[in-house]
């Protein structure tokens, strides 16, 4: 019925096709429930949103205390003048941000609502 | 089926994958940026790869930063003269500035005129006032707020007629010493509409740029859904994170939203917040909402009309909103009751 040409001219296009799906499957995954902590916009640390846990960043010139507990964030301690970010959030998912405009601090979670693209506001 | 046609449908198979992933090549890219308009610019768009996207993030990092310097009026940079140069020089002479200036701030009188409007970029001296005390009790320096005698003094000084534009020279002269402009109620959202446009000239598509309460997003999202999601602040959660973090959320195309909120600038004096949108007419922050967020396609206007509508009672508001062709609007009102704008429907299904 196939000669070898077509079986492999088959499995070549299963093959692909095969590699094209789980290459878009895998680009619009999730990145599971990691909180990340960016610095003057590069990534600063991530953690784990599972583990119930007081992150201390103390730098040369920030310092902020994040608690995260039950799933959410918190900013705790920051040394910026302003102290907006004391009264942000708890956070609890992607698209919301927890920012301190003084240290260039950014905390978000990595897991996006998926069909919201930014928050305004 | 004979071996050929078996052959045939495998390629033309083939080739409908591959036309199918070309036009998938494209990903999301996010990133954001501080040092312009004090505040964070986040960015997103649809690229071939990451050095295609920072291409484009660099393009609209260095534009974003020119923008922000000649529209700055608290810092002096070498070799430009911005806002803060024109204000140094109230009632001394005219100062030769970028037409960006010029376009700006005839943009801003024109369209408060033709709104009959109470954003008056000649309000600085005012604002100057409310500034230094926000910084002074943030700072914890001072504890009180200015006293109306102080700010009815400033207000003297905020007749929009002294500002003399003279677009043939390029300059800019306040012929009043004590008169100052203020540009921080239209400024960014004109910067991120020119920006914006810039950047579909040289060939960028699909992207959105979020400038700390001004949103513009220029074609779709590569993905099911084609448009834009983009999610409206409830400003209770903001301030206490107990409730719902989102009022709603616009869905659209090609579309600019700006939100104008209590929460955004402000301080505490005795246990009552003071935000940052000051009425004209009572010289104190505006009383009658929470937020406003506007929803059209040009940013500068979104702008403007968030904060103008932000100091009108809320049913002179919603008329004026429902007045202009394709200008929609969510208003939170200070007892948290959300107004709704009559055509709004069309941007809240996803």
């Amino acid at each position: 019925m196939f000669n070898k040409y077509d079986i492999a001219l088959i499995i070549t296009v299963v093959a692909i096709a095969g590699v094209m799906a789980f290459g878009l499957g895998e680009s619009l995954g999730s990145p599971g429930n990691q909180l990340s902590i960016s610095i003057d916009s590069k990534e600063y640390a991530v953690y784990n949103s599972k583990e119930n846990q007081k992150i201390v960043i103390d730098l040369e010139d920030n310092y902020n205390v994040i608690e995260l507990k039950d799933g959410k964030a918190k900013m705790l301690e920051a040394n910026c003048p302003d102290g907006y970010c004391l009264r942000q959030g708890p956070i609890t998912q992607g698209n919301e941000t927890i920012v301190c405009l003084p240290n260039k601090m950014i905390v978000e979670f990595k897991e996006k609502q998926s069909s919201v693209d930014t928050v305004v506001g | 089926m004979t071996l050929k046609r078996v052959g045939l449908l495998a390629l033309s198979l083939l080739l409908f994958i591959s036309s199918v992933s070309c036009e998938k090549v494209r990903t999301e890219y996010s990133d954001s940026f501080f040092g312009t308009f004090d505040t964070i610019i986040s960015v997103t768009a649809y690229s071939k790869n990451q050095s295609d996207f920072d291409k484009f993030k660099e393009e609209l990092e260095s534009e974003m930063f020119e923008y922000s310097r000649l529209y700055d009026k608290y810092v002096e940079f070498e070799g430009i003269n911005n806002i803060k140069t024109i204000n140094n020089n109230a009632g001394i002479k005219p100062v030769k500035v970028d037409e960006r200036i010029i376009e700006l701030l005839e943009y801003s009188i024109k369209t408060n005129k033709k709104y009959n409007g109470k954003v008056n970029v000649a309000f600085g001296s005012v604002l100057d006032v409310w500034h230094n005390y926000r910084e002074d009790v943030v700072s914890g320096a001072v504890k009180k707020l200015p006293s109306l005698e102080e700010l009815e003094f400033a207000n003297q000084y905020t007749n929009i007629d002294n500002v003399i534009i003279n677009k043939e020279n390029s300059t800019v002269f306040i012929k009043d010493a004590n008169t100052s402009l203020d540009v921080g109620a239209v400024a960014k959202g004109y910067a991120v509409e020119k920006i914006a446009d810039s950047l579909v000239e040289k060939g960028y598509s699909d992207f959105l740029i979020n400038a700390g309460g001004n949103v513009k997003a220029v074609g779709s999202p590569v993905r099911k859904n084609a448009k834009w999601g983009i999610g409206i602040q409830n400003p209770e959660a903001v301030k206490d994170g107990s409730q719902d973090k989102l009022v709603e959320v616009v869905y659209a195309n090609d579309i600019s939203v700006v939100t104008s909120g209590v929460y955004q600038r402000y301080f505490t004096v005795e246990g009552k917040d003071y935000h940052h949108i000051i009425d004209p007419d009572s010289l104190y922050p505006g009383q009658y909402y929470q937020s406003i967020s506007i929803i059209c396609e040009d940013s500068a206007l979104c702008d403007y009309l968030s904060t103008n509508t932000f100091l009108m009672e809320p049913i002179k508001a919603m008329e004026q909103i429902n007045s202009i062709e394709n200008v929609e609007a969510i208003f939170i009102l200070a007892n948290g009751e959300i107004v709704y704008s009559s055509n709004i429907q069309k941007y809240l299904e996803e």
